[in-house]
């Protein structure tokens, strides 16, 4: 296991350094520059920033640069806009809101969807596995962005019950809103692979032994099935992962949370290069990451995997 | 009373095309302590039969009648009380030991669980009760084997841990559906001789669902014959050896290779079993029947009981024979 681990981190590091040059080398081949303006600036005053900033070094110098000063440093390096901010401010700010509505929205998907896919096949074709799939196909036309304006007209604009937006040092009646529109659509994805997976586990020739034995209902799904039935699930995290992080932005558009998300499209609208750039990192590697739990997740249960 | 009586047993199942009557009104008895065996070709209903008997149906299918364990109605029993009876008075072992061991839990706890639940022994005692029942089965390293995982033993190894698992409750009854079909012939024979010293060392009743006939003459006290869903004969093994009565016996054991004259030529039964959607009228054999009457396309024979114990469900009461079967 442990070998399997260090393998796979191995792989994740010249995974890393791919995805580093190559959004390096996309924005340097888009046009434009953080300093192009309407107006354009005095030819000495545009060197003078260049060279604060060590555009003027050639290309490979700067990339070098970069990843040196990610690896020693942790240091991503000033903002272009900002001038009293760096990369790392920027993140540090945005980041522990979108990691707090994002770990609740994630908690919410998986354990609201992993429990109405299991309720649903245990009741399969009663009304509770009727009412679990219209809910889950209901909520899966729902992704965030049609979600958010709906929570926000019918409990903030009619009820009255939750503010409309803002974070607020991260509240609770702050985060409800964004976890439900961010949750909803994987919630509902996650209940219908865990239902038909659980079905299908049922209706195996081992939990045929199983009630043969004796067994307890309780001790059938939660000892027998469970496990074979949550490998899709488990399969679909990473993917899930990636669509709430990306969903974030729109999150932090509706709600103004001003998570990560919100830093990310500004910094795209202003050419903040070395912002835009820091973010794509961080993102990349917590989806490296992720993944990377997940397949240890994965191999942990499945005892057929050998490392 | 007998230890199993079925009466009248139905098993329905409802599919896309209509209703399949898989076990049509079957009735018969199992002793305590005898070797039953259940012959006829795939399909014909052996395995619903059983399956219906403990609640283990599909979820499209439905059993109608009586299957009595020891006095007490087991169809629709409460899933708790039959549950104190599945695996502890009466086990099953199924036909694919590939697929019927949990991929995801050691053999260990698969093991230890039915005698925890059933007996009451701690995780300790059942473990050693366990590691006891895999030496009873003859599983070599039966210490270092209990912790693997089912995928790490070979389809042998599976088979006789599913059976150390039905037998570690001691039951009254165990059920083999093919138990040996899926297993190569020199294991085939090690995994009769086992249930044959294993059934009598406990006193257990064996049903044996087979389609292979030696397996029946070497082991079995009564065989029932079953097709479409009908018991259509039933009897000691000898005597249905030697004299069968239906018409489908008949061919049967004449496409068997015969162990005291295997000069014979083997005569397999013409034609294909029946689909249960669309049986044939009266009786469901006669479109393959050499010996088929005008009565028998019109109406179905019941099994008829005889003094001498057996039953036969045909009309035709002549003698049973073919010509120019010696090579
Ligand atoms: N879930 C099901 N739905 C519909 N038909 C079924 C189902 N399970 C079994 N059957 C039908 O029941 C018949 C008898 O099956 P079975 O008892 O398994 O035969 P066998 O004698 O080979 O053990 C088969 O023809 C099969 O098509
Ligand atoms: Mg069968």
């Amino acid at each position: 296991m442990f070998r399997f681990i260090l393998r796979r981190i191995a792989i994740a590091i010249p995974t890393m350094l791919i995805l580093i040059i190559i959004s390096f080398v996309l924005i340097k081949s888009a046009p434009g520059g953080p300093f192009t303006s309407e107006r354009p600036l005095p030819e000495q005053v545009l060197a003078n920033i260049e060279a604060k900033y060590g555009l003027d070094k050639p290309y490979h110098q700067q990339l070098i640069d970069y990843i040196v000063g990610i690896v020693t440093r942790g240091d991503f390096g000033p903002s272009f806009r900002y001038k009293d901010r760096t990369v790392n401010d920027v993140i540090a700010q945005g980041f522990p809101v979108t990691l707090t509505y994002g770990f609740w929205s994630f908690i919410v998907a998986v354990s609201v969807g992993v429990s109405l896919g299991i309720i649903a096949a245990i009741f399969h074709n009663s009304w509770i596995d009727y009412f679990a799939v219209g809910i889950s196909i209901g909520a899966q036309v729902l992704p965030n962005f049609v979600m958010a304006p709906i929570l926000v007209i019918i409990f903030t604009l009619w009820l009255n019950w939750l503010p409309g937006g803002g974070w607020h040092g991260g509240q609770w009646q702050y985060i409800i809103m964004p976890v439900i529109a961010l949750s909803t659509s994987y919630m509902a994805s996650i209940a219908r692979i865990m239902r038909s997976s659980m079905l299908e586990v049922l209706n195996s020739n081992f939990i045929r032994t199983a009630k043969a034995k004796g067994l307890s209902w309780r001790r059938i799904i939660f000892k027998h099935a469970l496990k074979p039935a949550l490998l899709p699930v488990i399969t679909y995290l990473g993917p899930a992962f990636v669509g709430m992080i990306t969903g974030s932005v729109v999150i932090d558009m509706y709600f103004s949370t001003g998570g990560i998300g919100r830093e990310f499209v500004n910094s795209a609208l202003n050419r903040d290069y070395s912002v835009i750039m820091g973010i794509t990192i961080l993102f990349g590697f917590l989806t490296i990451s992720f993944n990377l739990l997940v397949d240890i997740l994965y191999a942990w249960i499945d005892p057929k995997i050998r490392y | 009373m007998s230890l199993l009586e079925f009466k009248n047993l139905s098993v329905n199942f409802t599919t896309f095309s209509g209703t399949v009557k898989a076990v049509d009104n079957v009735s018969f008895n199992i002793e305590k302590g005898e070797t039953v065996a259940i012959v006829g070709e795939s399909g014909s209903g052996k395995s619903q039969t059983m399956l219906a008997a403990l609640g283990l149906l599909a979820e499209n299918g439905k059993a109608e009648g009586s299957v009595k364990f020891a006095g007490r109605e087991l169809i629709n029993l409460e899933i708790s009380e039959l549950n104190k009876i599945r695996g502890n008075k009466i086990s099953m072992v199924f036909q694919d030991p590939m697929t019927s061991l949990n991929p995801f839990i050691r053999i260990s706890e698969q093991m230890i669980e039915v005698l925890t639940l059933h007996k009451g022994m701690s995780n300790a005692e059942a473990k050693k009760e366990a590691i006891r029942m895999l030496d009873a089965v003859h599983l070599p390293d039966a210490k270092q084997v209990i912790n693997r995982f089912p995928h790490e033993l070979s389809g042998g190894m599976r088979q006789r841990v599913m059976i150390a698992i039905a037998l570690s409750c001691k039951p009254e009854i165990l059920i083999a559906d093919e138990p040996t079909t899926a297993l190569d012939v020199t294991v085939q024979a090690q995994m009769l001789d086992l249930f044959k010293g294993l059934t009598k060392d406990f006193g257990t009743s064996l049903i044996l669902i087979t389609h292979d006939l030696g397996v029946v003459a070497g082991i079995a006290d009564r065989m029932l014959v079953m097709y479409a869903g009908r018991i259509v004969e039933q009897g000691n093994v000898e005597q249905i050896f030697y004299t069968p009565r239906h018409p489908y016996s008949f061919g049967l054991l004449h496409s068997t290779p015969h162990v005291d004259n295997p000069k014979l030529r083997l005569d397999p039964i013409r034609g294909l079993p029946p689909s249960l959607e669309n049986l044939p009228s009266g009786c469901a054999f006669h479109p393959r029947c050499d010996f088929k009457l005008e009565r028998c396309l019109k109406e179905a024979p019941k099994l008829v009981h005889t003094a001498d114990g057996r039953a036969n469900a045909c009309f035709y009461k002549g003698e049973l024979k073919r010509e120019g079967r010696e090579k």
